[in-house]
């Protein structure tokens, strides 16, 4: 039935199911499919549509309202639009504390305020609400590094590499901030493993001859 | 002490080099090229990476 009105566009199929669901009274299932019709617009890059959508469930339970303000925040956030992104990320947050991407949102609208301090709290938070979060255990990484707390983001992007192993952006960081506190041991041994991944990348193999160089020279010193 | 420190000390050649052949064109990676054949008194070869990376980078008085 449904590919009657798929042929023609899969807007007038998402409407047709919504009046289905609705004269039927399934209403459990009708959050999801409005959702999948939100997430169509998105990929649309119809980002108004999008908002929308979301914003006709602020007036369901609290954690859908959380999940959905959570979502409106993000689509303001990747517009650059920092004032409503924070409006809807601490609407998510009242509605539902323990909303483990709510709480990696916000610390990114701090972040994206510069403000580091704030965001790392977040981040923590994050993990604190969802041990595997890592959204936030890379977050936490990154604003470890822009705040020189270097030995805390190689602790945060090692606990990243045991959980999701060699994901080669994390393997590099690892291995770029073991060679700014100059061990070079864990730097070459970070770097063998990316090399391991990508065995081509020439910016790599460069890193890596300059940190065997430097290994010799304060050998020879 | 260094568990990855290779026998062969010249291993930081064998990865410039490595980097060299994937991307011949990098200016940083030439001149230390230049840089360590100078230093191992081989002319030619400096010469050869010194030439190249001026040509790549014409205007770079380093």
């Amino acid at each position: 039935m449904l590919t009657h009105y798929l042929d023609k566009d899969p807007l007038v199929a998402f409407d047709h199911i919504i009046e289905q669901i609705k004269k039927n009274e399934v209403k459990d299932i009708l959050n999801e499919i409005e959702m999948a019709k939100a997430m169509y617009f998105l990929k649309k890059r119809d980002v108004e549509k999008t908002i929308t959508i979301m914003k006709s469930f602020e007036n369901k339970d609290k954690r859908i309202i959380s999940k959905v303000s959570n979502n409106i925040s993000f689509l303001y956030f990747i517009e650059g639009d920092i004032a409503n992104a924070d409006k809807y990320a601490n609407l998510a947050l009242d509605n539902e504390r323990y909303n483990h991407k709510a709480l990696v949102n916000k610390g990114n609208i701090h972040f994206a305020k510069e403000d580091l301090i704030r965001a790392k709290e977040f981040y923590l938070e994050a993990i604190g609400v969802q041990a595997d979060c890592i959204e936030a255990i890379y977050n936490l990484g990154m604003v470890n590094i822009q705040m020189d707390c270097l030995y805390e983001a190689i602790q945060a992007f090692e606990k990243l590499n045991s959980i999701v192993p060699n994901i080669p952006e994390v393997l590099y960081k690892i291995a770029k901030q073991y060679e700014i506190i100059k061990d070079f041991d864990n730097a070459i041994k970070y770097y063998s493993l990316l090399l391991a991944l990508i065995p081509n990348d020439p910016i790599l193999l460069s890193n890596m001859g300059s940190l065997y160089y430097q290994i010799n020279v304060s050998i020879i010193l | 002490m260094y568990y990855f420190l290779p026998k062969d000390e010249k291993t930081f050649m064998h990865y410039f080099e490595e980097s060299y052949r994937y991307f011949p064109s990098n200016f940083d990676n030439l001149i230390i090229l230049g840089f360590l054949y100078f230093r191992d008194e081989i002319y030619e070869k400096a010469i050869q990476f010194f030439e190249l990376a001026s040509k790549v980078q014409p205007d770079n008085v380093r």
